[in-house]
């Protein structure tokens, strides 16, 4: 068979090979650093064997799989030295992630004193040195297995496997996991890692299962790297609004009082008066008219707008649909509140536009699990608004609403830190929104015109818009990286 | 929804479902994040303390805290029986934005000695002259930057 490497040079053998024996053939030097490979861009184990024509690279630490690979690794030797440390613990499961990896397990909440004793563990087996060894067993056999070993999660995980996958373990020293891999052919690979935290996690993420505990760690292939590493990790930590926000006095959360319920303390009150009275103002500069509507509402009106049918799962609702006449919810949002004011009397073309904003509390049930700081509540109160408008006022009325959105962001000096999408619908999928094609181009040329007009760079989102049109959703990324919209501004053609 | 057009006919009309800056505590989380708590002027829940070196100010510290809070300036006075080292280092550590300290020769000559976090010490000024570039901070929603170094100054 004919192997064609990444430089372009091509090699030949007579019988198969594996990925590491053909690394091992280019150079020693090359085969110890070797991670993983990538066959015609598909990421394979080293010990993959290859008996057909293909393009090969040999990743190392240097490339983001072979990193990848070295973190999977150390997350088996964390599982093998808990389970040394503590022989109770429920292996589930272990996986790389961008950062590094985690490996979850049934287990009472872990200190850091545990931490450090598993480290300490864990560089006793890293310098013993035990080669990963890979096998493969029948669906049966390996249930069986995996039950012997009393480890209930992974029987779990096996019989959910479709019923042709390969399930394969890896084996270093006297520790197995199921696994379908890529691995370091030694743990002896590992050249600097570090535990750095442990949270609660609910069993395949969703809170109606057990509660377990995640172990984060992260791994590099230099003792310089990941001293870096923490330093940045040490600086974004502190910066973690969960953190220094409490610290500041800014807001506080009480377990009595419940998840997802922050009490905003004097300072942070004012700050948040500060930003309302501004926002208010600005609005009222721009022609808005405010409005004040309740936060709960009989169950008629949800039925009426479709949550009580699509979102009740969402909402509070209190009282009981069998016994009392009447039920209520707390209002998830603002939009039937504000049309019944605008019903309260009769418009004419004269009277359009009319801009409402009001300053809305807004409910919603998420799941406990989900709660965090400020960012993911079940209170929270937004700069709502709707504006209703005659068709060929709507161009200029949702310029004007973008145009408002970019000049809060830029006075508060984020307005580099954000990115704006066109979340436009999905050509391919017709049937799932309301309206012509014809309709939907020409709308979303409207805005991108409008975006374009105000200088604003965005990027387009496909299938990313709301059944009854398309929105420009501006996102922005917390100290961890992860990404949340901050404003949507939505074009509704069909709704009223 | 309708309206009555030119024409005394009911039209549906359109609806933009907007917000201005979103969700206001998510935005304040956003903000703690960006500026790590070292909030522009115009946000700070504590714009200004006012630090006596010794008690024996305080009467003079009280009265520039109640003219700036006339001025509609967020100011509060540390009283207490510290030195005047120990208050601004955790004045400096509450990341305030401007610190007025206080002493003899600022009560006789009725003035203020400004330092900040964005410039360290800024010397001696009228209590006005302060007032009125600390409003038109907060105003125009300026967001001051730090001089390098500051604390050495």
């Amino acid at each position: 068979m004919k192997i064609t490497l990444k430089d372009g040079s091509v090699k030949e053998y007579a019988e198969a090979k594996s990925v590491y024996e053909i690394a091992l053939d280019i150079s020693e030097g090359l085969a110890r650093a070797a991670c993983c490979g990538k066959v015609n861009d598909k990421v394979v184990d080293l010990r993959e064997v290859i008996d057909y024509d293909c393009e090969l690279s040999i990743l190392t630490a240097n490339d983001k799989e072979g990193l990848a690979t070295i973190r999977h690794t150390t997350s088996h030797v964390m599982a093998e030295a808990v389970k040394k440390l503590f022989p109770d613990a429920k292996v589930t499961i272990g996986p790389s992630i961008d950062t590094g990896f985690y490996y979850d397990f049934d287990h009472a909440p872990f200190s850091r004193e545990d931490l450090d004793a598993i480290e300490a563990e864990m560089k006793k087996i890293i310098k013993a040195g035990a080669k990963l060894e890979k096998f493969t067993l029948p669906r049966e056999e390996a249930i069986k297995y995996m039950e012997e070993k009393g480890e209930p999660y992974k029987v779990e995980l096996i019989r959910d496997l479709p019923k042709d996958a390969v399930i394969s373990f890896y084996s270093q020293g006297d520790f197995v996991d199921l696994c379908a891999g890529p691995h370091l052919m030694s743990v002896k690979g590992i050249k600097a890692f570090k535990l750095t935290s442990s949270s609660g996690a609910y069993w395949r993420g969703k809170s109606e299962n057990a509660m377990l505990q995640r172990i984060y760690g992260t791994a590099f292939n230099k003792k310089e790297e990941l001293e870096e590493y923490l330093v940045y990790l040490d600086n974004i930590k502190n910066r973690d609004h969960n953190k220094l926000g409490r610290e500041m006095e800014l807001f506080t959360t009480v377990d009595v009082i419940g998840q997802g319920l922050p009490l905003l303390m004097p300072k942070g009150t004012k700050m948040i008066q500060t930003l309302q009275r501004w926002i208010e103002d600005e609005e009222e500069k721009r022609g808005y008219v405010r409005t004040k509507t309740p936060l709960m509402a009989k169950s008629d009106l949800y039925k009426i707008s479709g949550h009580w049918d699509h979102y009740k799962e969402g909402m509070f609702v209190l009282g009981d649909e069998d016994k009392d006449k009447e039920v209520f919810a707390l209002r998830p949002m603002t939009c039937p509140f504000q049309y019944y004011v605008y019903k309260a009397s009769q418009k004419s073309y004269r009277d359009l536009p009319i801009r409402y904003g009001e300053t809305s509390t807004l409910f919603r049930n998420e799941d406990s699990g989900e709660m965090h700081g400020l960012t993911r509540v079940r209170q929270f109160t937004i700069s709502e608004g709707h504006l209703i408008v005659r068709p060929d006022q709507m161009v200029e009325e949702f310029k004007g609403c973008l145009a408002l959105a970019k000049y809060c962001l830029d006075t508060l000096g984020v307005g580099e830190d954000v990115t704006y999408r066109l979340s436009k619908w999905d050509p391919n999928n017709k049937e799932k929104y309301v309206g012509s094609a014809e309709v939907w181009e020409e709308t979303q040329q409207n805005i991108r015109d409008v975006l374009n007009e105000l200088q604003i760079p965005f990027y387009e989102g496909e299938g990313e818009a709301a059944f009854y049109g398309p929105k420009v959703d501006i996102q922005a990324k917390n100290v961890y990286g992860k990404e949340d919209t901050m404003i949507t501004i939505q074009w509704d053609a069909v709704l009223a | 929804m309708y309206y009555i057009d030119q024409n005394g006919d009911k039209v549906r009309p359109y609806i933009i479902h907007r917000t201005s800056m979103g969700c206001y505590e998510r935005t304040l989380a956003w903000l703690i994040e960006k500026y790590e708590g070292k909030f522009p002027t115009w946000l700070c829940p504590e714009q200004v303390r006012v630090l006596p070196i010794s008690e024996k100010y305080a009467d003079y510290a009280k009265q520039v805290e109640a003219t700036l809070k006339e001025n509609g300036i967020l100011a509060t006075v540390d009283n207490r029986s510290e030195k005047i080292g120990f208050k601004i280092r955790e004045a400096r550590l509450n990341k305030l934005p401007y610190m007025l300290v206080v002493g003899q020769k600022e009560e006789e000559d009725k003035v203020v000695s400004v330092r900040s976090r964005f410039a360290g010490d800024e010397g001696q000024k009228s209590l006005d002259a302060f007032i009125d570039q600390i409003c038109k901070e907060i105003r125009t929603k300026e967001i001051r930057k730090e001089v390098e170094n500051v604390n050495e100054k």
